[in-house]
């Protein structure tokens, strides 16, 4: 049947502003994203240890319940190695998230074809790259970012003004690690979804890239005695940032500011590979 | 009479979870050609796959001449599927797909051999035979799929749209191979979405809307069960006004009207046996009729009958 | 010949050429061959005047625990043999075996030799290039009394073996997890989790796990490397006793054997249900 036989009429709502657009596109992500209950019970596990840490520091200051257990002071000490090791488990939690939601935002859109008629609206490409990007972004940034401040903050509350003062940098540390940390995740999300076109491979590539980096790194360390294999273990280089930007240096790989140029070399090359893969072509034929 | 040789669905239905494939199918196909025909989500696929074991049942039986998908040894030696999915084992020439997946019926290497080239020429891609899949054209992918379904020379053909994507040469070709296939004894079981060709081709059809078989057999049966649609026929006569007159006065006449050409009439009639009894008297009366046809007990009158126009366009 | 033998090397050839020859699989042998490279480069480029043979030997047994057995080779196992069911499913073309005159528990094991053949040929071939990168330096005389006269050649035949029932047993779980799970990598992942904190877990269960026993075939043993860089989920730590090497070999081809019969039962419920994706 013809359309003007069904009395089409345009859609004549309100349109979301140019500015926020991409976040159309997040919002529906978001939706395809959870219809698996599988990734939503693992999403909900993520938050274990963020509960944990913050109740650990309520007790951790209750003075009735040291009292019971017959101690003075709080039984762990809490400084930035603490927060450095929560960082480091929910990290590791956030590459497991990238690798299970970071391969169904852009290659089943490449292998369907989707891509085109994205483009095919009034949306640019770095608007589709940053609307499918917050997806991972807002994940991560939920189980690190907004976890790692809260435990600042309720040990702030719990201690006081002076605690908070004195230890502003590991608010500002936290703040920045998790922000690197979030980059580098997206792009690599991205990146490996749109280079490899198979869900299940593009997040096993993710996985692989984790622990294989970690342990080719130190396959070259060990065997030509040297330190420059340090610059393939993504999780060194984040752990050497987040160590340096908390004012805890880890002891021994590279030094901060290489880690730090390693890292955005590293995520210049996965923008490449995004600028390259994300591209709308028709092959004749 | 249910025979040993047929197709036999009792009481299937397949779910996918709460999603319905089919639903309680009763079906008997005889030999021959039979197409199954109905708008797109309406089943036929997940029967085909049913019927070929890919699927399996929720609920019922499926046997296909005795047999059982569960006794593959067998079974797959009497049938061969053509499915709708076009994907292919990556980096294989035609000549090689055919002709690996024939060795797992476990031939000498020479018949093998014999057998791919022979499936590959009947279906007229000799040439390209040596080419990889990937550089094929829709239509050529089509009949390499035909090759290998029809290689191990199956009793029971099953083809999923086979004939979508081919030129109008090749489709022509395609259903002189089914005829052949038909005449020889087989089952040629088709889906299509082209009507006009399953009235070409089909022995007998079977007609599924939203999961359930609405209709099955000889088409001109099917529209003789249709009673609440009346009967269509097209009269060529020299005075279509003057016959249309006098046909008015008649009860079993519902409608009648001029041929768009002006040179014949459509009559809508409640009982067709009555109606030309009718005919013949009032042909006696000055009206010279050249031919008298039913207008529509074609696939493409009964599926608009059965399933309907909207359901058609979806 | 009977029936299934022919089956089952019809579906070998037809999968034997997709494993080693396809585009998609070449990262499985630069994974394989990766420990080599910085081998052969630092005979080449390195000093390496002062070095001990012993202490390569050493070196030698922590990639091939920590990097090549539970990476390369899992990793490795997961791309071949997950591709072997899952990866025909994606590619929609699996229902063409399906379609065949074969039991479905023959398709499984026919898969599942296909896969065994083309890994064992390339982690066992990759551990023979390593071992010639990392002892090639060495002085003729020197390297034939440790491979002849000392224990090179056991260790070499026990690395061989390790890495070959690593192939076994690894194969057989992520064949199994193709037939389960239409995402396998949910599984894949948590058996890298399990088996790399294996370390942490009580020694009943440090066993149940497939590193543990590969781990006892391992001819040199390596004390877990200790943190120190803040990392406290490191995957990579395990210190456990070893048990007796034939034992470990038993229960690796247990486990297999056990694992591809329950992948062949679960394959007769297989259906095609291609997705979109």
């Amino acid at each position: 049947m013809a359309v003007y036989k069904r009395t089409y009429r345009g859609y004549s709502g309100p349109l979301t502003s140019p500015t926020w657009r991409f976040t159309v596109l997040q919002r529906y992500a978001f939706k395809a994203v959870f219809k698996s209950r599988l990734l939503l019970i693992g999403y909900v596990a993520c938050f274990f240890a963020p509960l944990a840490l913050i109740c650990a520091l309520y007790l951790n200051q209750n003075a009735t319940l040291l009292a019971m257990v017959g101690q003075k002071t709080g039984f762990m000490k809490i400084d930035a190695a603490l927060f450095l090791n929560f960082l480091s488990v929910q990290g590791v939690l956030a590459g497991l998230v990238t690798a299970f939601v970071g391969p169904s935002l852009v290659a089943p859109d490449l292998t369907n074809g989707a891509l085109s008629v994205y483009l095919a609206r009034p949306f640019s490409r770095s608007e589709y790259i940053l609307g499918k990007g917050m997806v991972l972004g807002t994940m991560i940034g939920s189980i690190t970012l907004l976890p790692g401040l809260l435990a600042f903050a309720v040990q702030s509350s719990l201690v006081g003004w002076t605690w908070f003062v004195d230890n502003l940098y590991l608010g500002v540390g936290i703040t920045l690690s998790c922000l690197v940390l979030i980059a580098v995740l997206m792009l690599m999300g991205l990146a490996m979804s749109a280079f490899v076109r198979w869900k299940i491979v593009a997040g096993a590539l993710i996985l692989a890239s984790f622990a294989a980096g970690k342990g080719f790194a130190a396959v070259i360390n060990e065997v030509m005695r040297t330190k420059i294999g340090y610059f393939l273990d993504v999780q060194h280089l984040l752990s050497t940032v987040s160590g340096a930007l908390l004012h805890h240096p880890v002891t021994e790989g590279t030094s901060p500011w290489a880690a730090a140029l390693a890292l955005v070399v590293f995520c210049g090359f996965l923008l490449m590979l995004i600028n390259r893969k994300l591209r709308v072509c028709e092959v004749a034929g | 009479m249910i025979a040993h040789e047929d197709i036999q669905l009792e009481n299937v239905s397949k779910f996918y979870g709460e999603v319905l494939g089919v639903n309680k199918v009763h079906l008997n196909i005889p030999p021959g050609i039979t197409s199954l025909v109905g708008p797109n989500g309406s089943g036929k696929t997940t029967l085909m796959n049913l019927i070929a074991g890919l699927l399996q049942p929720t609920r019922g039986k499926i046997s296909v001449c005795g047999l059982s998908p569960h006794d593959p040894e067998n079974f797959f030696r009497l049938v061969g599927y053509a499915t709708q999915y076009d994907g292919f084992p990556r980096g294989l020439t035609g000549w090689e797909f055919v002709h690996c997946y024939l060795r797992l019926f476990g031939f000498s290497k020479i018949e093998t051999e014999r057998l791919a080239w022979e499936a590959i020429e009947r279906v007229g891609l000799k040439e390209a035979a040596e080419r990889r899949i990937a550089g094929y054209s829709k239509g050529m992918r089509q009949r390499i799929k035909l090759a290998q379904a029809i290689a191990h020379r199956p009793k029971v053909l099953i083809l999923d749209e086979p004939l979508n994507g081919l030129d109008p040469l090749a489709r022509a070709e395609t259903i002189a191979l089914f005829r052949e296939l038909g005449n020889e004894g087989s089952h040629v079981v088709i889906s299509s979405h082209i009507l006009h060709e399953v009235d070409l081709i089909s022995d007998q059809v079977v007609m599924m809307s939203q999961g359930y078989v609405v209709a099955e057999g000889q088409i001109r049966g099917v529209r003789d069960e249709i009673s609440d649609q009346p009967m269509q026929v097209l009269i060529r006569c020299d005075k279509p006004e003057h016959l249309a007159s006098q046909l008015f006065h008649h009860e079993q006449v519902v409608e009648a009207r001029v041929h768009a050409d002006r040179a014949g009439l459509i009559v809508r009639t409640r009982s067709a046996d009555s109606f030309y009894r009718l005919l013949n008297k009032i042909a006696l009366n000055g009206v010279t009729i050249e031919s008298v046809a039913p207008a529509d007990d074609d696939a493409q009158s009964v599926y608009e009958y059965l399933i309907g126009t909207e359901e058609s366009t979806k | 010949m009977n029936l299934w033998k022919r089956q089952l090397l019809a579906i070998i050839r037809i999968d034997l050429a997709r494993t080693f020859f396809s585009k998609r699989g070449i990262w499985i042998y630069l994974l394989a061959l990766a420990p080599a490279i910085p081998m052969f480069g630092h005979w080449i480029f390195g000093n390496t005047e002062n070095e001990q043979l012993g202490g390569d030997a050493q070196i030698f047994a922590g990639i091939f625990q920590f990097f090549y057995l539970r990476i390369a080779i899992f990793f490795g196992c997961v791309g071949i043999f997950m591709n072997l069911i899952r990866g025909e499913m994606l590619d929609k073309s699996l229902h063409f075996y399906l379609l065949g005159p074969v039991r479905r528990e023959v398709l499984v094991a026919g898969k599942f030799l296909s896969g065994l053949i083309a890994s064992i040929t390339i982690f066992c071939g990759a551990v023979l290039v390593q071992w010639v990168g990392m002892f090639a330096h060495y002085s003729p005389d020197l390297l034939a009394s440790y491979m002849f006269s000392g224990p090179g050649m056991s260790h070499l035949i026990s690395y061989l073996l390790a890495a070959a029932l690593a192939c076994i047993g690894y194969g057989s779980v992520f064949l199994w997890a193709g037939v389960r799970y239409k995402n396998p990598l949910i599984p894949a992942a948590m058996i890298l989790v399990w088996e790399g904190a294996n370390g942490l877990l009580p020694a009943m269960l440090k066993k149940i796990s497939i590193i543990y026993w590969l781990k006892s075939v391992c001819p040199v043993s390596i004390p877990a490397p200790k943190n120190n860089d803040g990392e406290i989920l490191s995957l990579l730590i395990f210190d456990i006793d070893p048990a007796p090497a034939m034992v470990a070999v038993v229960n690796l081809l247990l486990l297999a054997a056990f694992v591809t019969v329950w992948a062949g039962i679960r394959a007769r419920r297989l259906e095609i249900g291609y997705g979109t994706d």
